[in-house]
């Protein structure tokens, strides 16, 4: 008897492993983190500029935000909606990006590793004192030496204090 | 103590069944990877695809032809490294019979003319899977089982007899991308 319901046991957390990688298939893999970072601190009606980081895994690379053929997809960061206590972006500082040489394929531009993207605002003379979060998301396409993946786009937030 | 037991017996037996299970698996992906197995000797699947000009191309119109098909995307940089040697081989070939497919993966029939089409001036159909569904079937399934079907396909080749069935499939990795197509040329050569 006892022996009966050792091999049902078995059997029953084997067919949750078997469910786990099911469930591991389904998953999209994102090549990419976005990296927490501290509170930012802000003063309304002052220019400052916000920051999204982020961690290509290693061996993995993104197209850069100007790849040298229109055929690739450029990494680019959008920030959702219009937001009270923003008054207006400027454009999106992208960091420099590297050469590399894919086999078989021309020079493409890339970012890997570690990777900061600065987002210059100027904040509202009236915004509200207090905690905010200024949300967005980065579309890239990651390769790495032996494959290339489709587009994907991964959502950021960046938390911000605003003082008067 | 036969608690005690029966409690390691059940975790003994889950961790063997565990790691048997990871491992095989593993074990099957690394031989059809490093023999270059992988999809050979399968069959045609059964589909039906729109190529740019509407037309509906089907695995029947591919029947008793060798066939090369080329899966792409307008951004892979890969594939568009490999599309003017693409053109060139069906050139080279279709005298002899060889039938030569794209099919373009999740992409409008717009981009895919203007990006792929327009740029490369291909001679022979490109298909439109548009949800990956068709690819998918060819891919298989031991091969990075942890990506989507359709994404392991990307600038893949693959050639298929005139029974039917799957005899030349490269699968991206840099021990296989041959932008020259040199590898699946010597492949038709032997089977002409």
């Amino acid at each position: 008897m006892n022996c009966f319901k050792v091999l049902l046991l078995a059997c029953v957390l084997g067919c949750g492993t078997e469910q786990n990688r099911v469930e591991d298939k389904n998953k999209v893999r994102h090549f990419v983190q976005v990296l927490n970072q501290p509170l930012k601190q802000l003063k309304s009606g002052t220019a400052d500029t916000l920051s999204v980081l982020i961690q290509v895994e290693e061996g993995y690379h993104i197209q850069s935000n100007r790849p040298n053929n229109d055929n690739l997809i450029a990494s680019v960061i959008s920030i959702r909606d219009s937001l009270p206590f923003i008054e207006s972006w400027a454009d999106i500082i992208y960091p420099a990006d590297k050469d590399m040489l894919l086999n078989g394929t021309d020079l493409i531009r890339v970012y890997d590793g570690l990777v900061k993207f600065e987002i210059p605002c100027v904040v509202a003379k009236d915004a509200n004192a207090g905690s905010h979060v200024v949300s967005g998301e980065i579309r890239y396409q990651a390769c790495d030496h032996d494959s290339c993946f489709f587009p994907r786009k991964l959502a950021f937030e960046i938390a911000i204090h605003i003082r008067d | 103590m036969k608690y005690f037991k029966f409690l390691f017996l059940v975790m003994l037996l889950h961790a063997l069944s565990a790691c048997s299970s990871r491992q095989s698996s593993k074990e099957i992906e690394k031989d059809l990877l490093t023999e270059d197995q992988a999809g050979i000797g399968m069959s045609l699947p059964q589909f039906r695809l729109a190529d740019l000009n509407g037309d509906t191309i089907s695995s029947n119109t591919l029947k008793d032809n060798l066939v090369v098909i080329h899966v792409a995307t307008t951004w892979c940089p890969y594939c568009n490294a490999e599309a003017p040697n693409l053109e060139n081989l069906y050139k080279k070939y279709k005298g002899l019979g060889v039938q030569v497919y794209i099919i373009d993966i999740k992409e409008s029939k717009e981009l895919v003319k203007e990006k792929l089409q327009d740029r490369f001036n291909f001679t022979f159909p490109v298909l439109l899977d548009s949800d990956g569904s068709v690819t998918s079937l060819f891919a298989p399934d031991e091969v990075l089982p942890d990506l989507p079907r359709d994404e392991i396909m990307i600038a893949s080749n693959i050639i298929i007899d005139k029974s039917g069935k799957v005899v030349f499939m490269s699968l991206l990795d840099t021990k296989n991308f041959d932008a020259k197509l040199l590898k699946l040329e010597e492949k038709l050569n032997e089977l002409l």
